[in-house]
C-alpha cells in the first residue's frame, strides 16, 4: 500500500507533470500507437525509474491478443 | 591532511539529521579520527544540545564568517574525545547570514586539519540547505520508512545531482521490525529499489535516543544500544570498511516470555 502510493507520487515528482498532464500524455501516446499497432489500453503501465546515470520514463504497451 | 566533507541532509524535518550527525561524528572520533561537526541550521541550532556542549558556546559560525573571531576560537572541543569538535550555528541570525561561497571557503580551510568535516543540514531545500551542501564531497541522506520522508529524500537526490554531488548514500532511520513484518511499514529493500541509491545503514527505532538527546550524550557511546551499534557500524562503513548491514530480528515470543519470567 505505502509502496504503491510512494511510487505514484515519485512518478509525478520526477517527471514534473501533474496527474492530469500525465493522463493526457498517456492518451495521446495511445492515439499515436493505435494508428500503427493494436494496443491493449487497459493494461498500460508507466513508471519513472532512476537508473545509474539517468532518469527514464519506462512504459509498457501490451499488444492486443498477444500473450 | 585534507579530509572529507560529508553533508547530512534529508529534505523533511524530524527524521534524525542532527542525531545522526552527532552519532556519526562521535563514532568516527572513537576510531581516533579528527572530526569537526558543523551545525548549518542557523537560527534553529540544536547539534550543541545533542552533543551536550551548549554551555560552552562563545562564538559561532557567523562570527567566523564575519571575522569577529578566528576559526579555532569558535570550535568547541568535545567533552569525551580530543579529536572531536563542534562549530555551532548562530541562534539569533538567519540563513542569509552565510552564503554558499563563504561556507565552501570555511570548509576548505577547516578540512585541511581534519579527517572528516560533517555538516548538519537544516530541513528544507532553501538557502540553508544550499549552504550546507556547498562544500560537500559526499552526501548522506536520512529518511524514515514513511511515504512523506522517502518522497523528500528522492527530491534531495535530484537536487544534489544538479549541484554535482553524485552517489549520495542513505540511512534509513527508525525502523520497527515488528511493523515491517506485519506489513505496516515499508521494507528496506523496497525503499532502496525505489530510490535507486546505496544503503549506508539502518537504525532501529530506539527509546534510548530520547534519553541520550536529553542528556547530551550521543547513543553511539552506549555499548548496549542497538541504535548505538548501528551508528558505530555506519562510521566504519564511512571509513571504507565493507560491513554487512545489521540484521534486525523481532523478539520471538519465547525470548519475550523468558525475559518476563526472568530466565534471560
Amino acid at each position: 500500500m505505502a509502496k504503491e502510493r510512494l511510487q505514484f507520487v515519485l512518478v509525478q515528482d520526477r517527471i514534473k507533470l501533474t496527474s492530469d498532464e500525465m493522463e493526457s500524455m498517456k492518451e495521446e501516446l495511445i492515439e499515436v500507437l493505435t494508428k500503427y499497432i493494436d494496443v491493449d489500453s487497459s493494461k498500460i503501465e508507466m513508471d519513472v525509474k532512476r537508473e545509474e546515470d539517468m532518469t527514464a520514463l519506462v512504459a509498457n504497451f501490451p499488444l492486443k491478443g498477444s500473450r | 591532511m585534507a579530509g572529507t566533507t560529508i553533508v547530512v541532509t534529508s529534505g523533511k524535518g524530524g527524521v534524525g539529521k542532527t542525531t545522526s550527525t552527532a552519532n556519526i561524528g562521535t563514532a568516527l572520533a572513537m576510531h581516533d579520527k579528527k572530526v569537526c561537526l558543523i551545525d548549518a541550521d542557523i537560527g534553529l541550532r540544536n547539534l550543541d544540545v545533542v552533543m551536550g556542549l551548549e554551555n560552552r558556546i562563545v562564538y559561532d559560525i557567523v562570527d567566523v564568517v564575519e571575522n569577529n573571531c578566528r576559526m579555532e576560537q569558535a570550535m568547541i572541543r568535545d567533552k569525551r574525545y580530543d579529536g572531536l569538535f563542534l562549530l555551532p550555528a548562530a541562534q539569533t541570525r538567519d540563513k542569509t547570514s552565510v552564503t554558499p561561497y563563504q561556507m565552501k571557503e570555511l570548509i576548505e580551510k577547516l578540512k585541511e586539519d581534519m579527517d572528516y568535516v560533517i555538516v548538519d543540514s537544516p530541513a528544507g531545500i532553501e538557502q540553508g540547505f544550499k549552504n550546507a551542501i556547498s562544500g560537500a564531497d559526499r552526501a548522506v541522506i536520512i529518511t524514515t520508512p514513511e511515504v512523506s520522508a522517502v518522497r523528500d529524500a528522492d527530491r534531495i537526490i535530484g537536487l544534489l545531482e544538479a549541484e554535482g554531488i553524485y552517489k549520495p548514500e542513505v540511512i534509513i532511520n527508525r525502523i520497527r521490525v515488528d511493523m515491517v513484518e506485519k506489513g505496516d511499514m515499508m521494507g528496506i529493500e523496497d525503499m532502496i529499489e525505489i530510490l535507486a541509491i546505496e544503503l549506508l545503514g539502518i537504525v532501529p527505532e530506539d527509546e534510548g535516543i530520547v534519553v541520550s538527546t536529553n542528556r547530551g550524550e550521543p547513543i553511539a557511546l552506549n555499548d548496549k544500544s542497538k541504535a548505538g551499534q548501528a551508528y558505530r557500524n555506519i562510521a566504519r562503513r564511512i571509513m571504507g570498511e565493507d560491513l554487512p548491514i545489521m540484521k534486525l530480528e523481532k523478539e520471538s515470543f519465547l525470548s519475550r516470555f523468558k525475559k518476563l519470567v526472568g530466565l534471560s
